[in-house]
């Protein structure tokens, strides 16, 4: 495991950001942490970062305790936050002129391609770029040193869609061998680079998995009865989201199997007349969970 | 990566660099510039002016080299990442050091070399100078830096901690009943000072360490910062013991075994008066701080007539609520010329049955040296209700005294129209005639050496005799080191025409004369007890 965390525990005078809080992300994936705001995201990757520390627990970034992180692992670790704040006097090409020599495994060439393909302005202070210009800049001084492990903390928050697609693609063209933590609201986007995910709320993790078995495991089902549907007083708590309308009942299972399924409907259910169930994408499952979460019904996994 | 890092900074700071490192020679030159005869009122606040928009400048370097990568918060890019923090520390002191200090210590230099000053004198004036300057405001500003993210914050910051010390002030004020702290406005004062320093200096060290070493430590930071605000306020409340006890460690002398002091009861008050002799120096004197520029009149002046007579400070009138009580004494063991000066008295009146009816400081006494026995006298304000009551009892009298003696050190001859000579140690001397509200001979030194705790002046004539009374003028340091954020130091006297006789008013007699200058430095530092087991103090009364 590249990135493992165990009970981390951060609390602040009057929060309780992260509330033992545990989660391993394998090498080479693409982890995503997800979860409503203020579920402990940004806190968790700060840190791995050693930008924090935590209150109890601990958690080890390349098999090193995160306490211990110095400068030799910050040179093979990437990091990009929403509210990263640059040298804004420096302009783009100063602060890559800068930054270059810190790096061992500074790559020009792929600097230059990096730069060429975000469509970075040389010559304007950083102060004087948008918020998408940032981030963009941000991205690009985090890969040319090919880092081990990418951390992106909200990499694609308040960006327009153009820029979007311009950062998730600069993340896939790179990715490589490379490992990525990242958190995001922008669950659409980031659904086609991530392999792993986590979703977290209340700083607690609700559960951990990978994108091929959450969406497998994670189904809209609905079931068509003979006749009008009511929801019944007592269904698997890993259904969550169950709505009825007409003679439709409709819900998310969060334990989908297609061989027992069926036969569980069954057992709840009289009088149906078919099933159908469909593959979720990542905003879908990650709406359901959050307002099971937000409901008191979802189960950790 | 010192040097990349220091780099980047000269990058973005260079404007700000150029600009201090100017006013800060400009500041320099309305010191030296205008030679040694430049206290005027415009030269002055010329100097002040740009002293003081150089030291805003250094403030907003200190802190914009250090929030170039604010230590506090978790938003900053350097702090993700690959920038070893010693590195960084190291990069943020050398570029101090050579952006902000190295150009003092250049325009200092200049500067001294420009006066006239020795080349190996001006480089260690400088160096001094801008070493004490970096070891304690520097370093006390960066600290300041390091737990702020932007210049308002430090701002802020510090008028808080200036509230800070306002309040410690008060309160160490109203606890001890004395505002001005054990040691002010005396030679002791660096005791005090250096205290101060060390401690600032070692307070901004912690924090500077915390800050950059430690990680979340920013609550133990501002605790320190807060300390380090409030302890050296204390400070300036040593118990005296102590900073005698520091004074004698770092002393030259031995202690002065042989000076004794003894009541000279056998005369009575009248007597006593009409022995004294009066002497004051009319015109003022000046103990310029150089490069500030102000002018302040000296705290103390010491009037003599030379070593041959007694020297005294004259009987105080008293206040309407007080009575004065002047004692005379002898001094013995005291060499002709040499002056022996008393840094504190603490004087106690106690009636027959043991009760203390009066305690309090004695008034200044500064005695100078005579062929054998000196005589001088000393001043005891009593409140008139107390001198009242115990006019005509016997009260037993003890004064404990802290003594420096203060001999001569060095000495020139010049001219009192246009003379001038440089004293070894940096200390460049000149006279001129002035006649502004009346005629005078201007005296000034400029120096970038400790100035002289004392000095005399003497007008005599072409066969060395003294024509006229010898002026003696003290602000005593008893500082082992030059004290001062400033490299130039002026201090003077304009000698009065009219005191020294009419004769001199005229240019071509006073060019017959020559000014006869001499330096006094402290050589021991001793205490003494005053004890008369029986006085009356209605038979001692002064005027």
């Amino acid at each position: 495991m590249i990135v493992e965390a165990h009970d981390l525990v951060k609390r602040y005078v009057r929060v309780e950001a992260l509330n033992g809080l545990s989660f391993s992300v394998e090498a080479g994936s693409a982890f995503a942490l997800i979860g409503p705001s203020g579920a402990g995201k940004t806190t968790a990757l700060k840190l791995l970062m050693n930008l924090l520390q935590p209150t109890a627990g601990r958690a080890s970034v390349l098999g090193i305790d995160s306490r211990r992180i110095t400068h030799r692992e910050l040179a093979r670790i990437g990091y990009v936050s929403e509210n990263q704040v640059l040298p804004g006097r420096l302009t783009v090409s100063d602060y890559f002129d800068y930054l270059r020599p810190f790096y061992p495994r500074w790559d020009r060439a792929l600097e230059a391609s990096i730069r060429q393909h975000l469509q970075l302005p040389g010559e304007r202070r950083i102060r004087d770029l948008s918020h998408g210009m940032r981030m963009k800049m941000a991205l690009a001084c985090a890969l040319p040193f090919r880092p081990e492990l990418l951390i992106l903390d909200e990499p694609l928050s308040g960006l327009d869609p153009l820029a979007r697609d311009e950062i998730v693609e600069g993340m896939l063209s790179q990715a490589g061998e490379m490992t990525i933590v990242l958190s995001s609201q922008e669950l659409s986007e980031i659904e086609s680079v991530v392999t792993h995910v986590a979703f977290l709320d209340d700083g607690r993790l609700v559960f951990q998995d990978s994108m091929d078995d959450l969406r497998a495991r994670v189904r809209e089902v609905r079931v068509i009865l003979e006749s009008t549907a009511a929801p019944p007083e007592a269904l698997p708590g890993t259904w969550i989201n169950v709505r009825a309308s007409g003679n439709v009942l409709a819900f998310v299972d969060t334990q989908y199997s297609e061989q027992h399924l069926p036969n569980r409907v069954r057992s709840c259910l009289r009088g149906v007349r078919r099933i159908e169930t469909d593959a979720l994408p990542l905003r879908s499952i990650f709406t359901a969970l959050a307002r099971a979460a937000r409901d008191g019904s979802v189960r950790v996994a | 990566m010192i040097l990349h890092i220091l780099r980047k900074d000269w990058t973005l700071l260079w404007p700000v660099v150029v600009l201090v490192a100017a006013l800060r020679a400009l500041a320099e030159w309305a010191v030296y510039g205008p030679g040694l005869f430049g206290d005027e009122l415009p030269w002055a606040m010329g100097s002040d002016l740009l002293g003081n928009a150089a030291a805003v400048g250094w403030v907003v370097l200190v802190a914009a080299v250090v929030h170039q990568e604010p230590l506090s918060g978790t938003r900053e890019d350097w702090l993700i990442r690959p920038i070893a923090r010693w590195q960084l520390l190291c990069a943020k002191l050398l570029f101090l050091a050579l952006m902000v200090h190295a150009p003092i210590v250049l325009v200092g230099f200049v500067g001294a070399m420009a006066s006239g000053f020795p080349p190996g004198a001006s480089f260690m004036a400088s160096v001094a100078r801008a070493g004490s300057n970096f070891a304690v405001y520097t370093l006390a500003m960066f600290a300041l830096a390091s737990v702020t993210r932007n210049l308002t914050q430090l701002l802020v910051s510090g008028a808080g901690l200036v509230l800070l010390v306002s309040a410690a002030q008060l309160v160490w004020g109203g606890l001890s009943g004395d505002w001005d702290g054990t040691v002010s406005g005396s030679g002791y004062a660096w005791t005090g000072e250096f205290a101060r320093a060390l401690l600032v200096c070692l307070c901004a060290m912690i924090v500077i360490g915390l800050q950059y070493f430690r990680r979340g430590a920013i609550a133990w930071s501002y605790a320190v910062v807060i300390l380090g605000t409030v302890l050296p306020v204390g400070l300036a409340y040593l118990p005296w013991d102590v900073t005698l006890a520091a004074q004698q460690s770092v002393s030259r002398g031995a202690p002065a075994a042989r000076v004794t002091l003894e009541a000279d009861t056998s005369g009575r008050a009248a007597e006593s008066e009409g022995r004294a002799r009066l002497i004051s120096a009319t015109s003022p004197t000046v103990d310029e701080d150089a490069t500030a520029g102000a002018i302040r009149a000296a705290r103390r002046r010491l009037a003599g007539v030379g070593p041959d007579e007694l020297a005294l400070q004259g009987v105080p009138h008293a206040e309407d609520e007080d009575a004065s009580i002047a004692v005379p004494l002898v001094v013995s063991g005291l060499a002709p010329g040499a002056i022996l000066w008393a840094d504190r008295a603490d004087a106690r009146l106690i009636d027959a049955g043991g009760r203390e009816v009066f305690s309090g400081a004695a008034e200044e006494l500064q005695i100078r040296g005579a062929p054998g026995v000196t005589e001088a006298r000393q001043i005891l304000r009593v409140p008139l209700h107390v001198y009242a009551e115990h006019a005509h009892r016997d009260l037993r009298l003890e004064i404990d005294y802290t003594f420096t003696l203060l001999t001569r050190d060095l000495s020139a001859v010049l001219r009192p129209n246009g003379g001038e000579t440089m004293l070894p140690d940096g200390m460049n001397c000149g006279t001129r005639l002035v006649r502004e509200m009346r005629p005078a001979v201007r005296f000034r030194c400029l120096t970038v050496a400790k100035p002289p705790s004392c000095f005399s002046v003497a007008l005599l004539n072409n066969a060395g005799t003294r024509r006229a009374p010898e002026l003696a003028v003290c602000n005593p340091d008893y500082a082992p080191y030059r004290r001062g954020s400033h490299l130039f130091r002026r201090f003077g006297i304009d000698i009065p025409l009219s005191h020294v006789g009419p004769e001199y008013a005229r240019r071509s007699i006073l060019e017959d004369r020559v000014l006869s200058f001499v330096t006094y430095e402290a050589r021991a530092h001793f205490t003494r007890r005053l004890v008369i087991p029986a006085l009356r103090p209605g038979e001692w009364r002064g005027r």
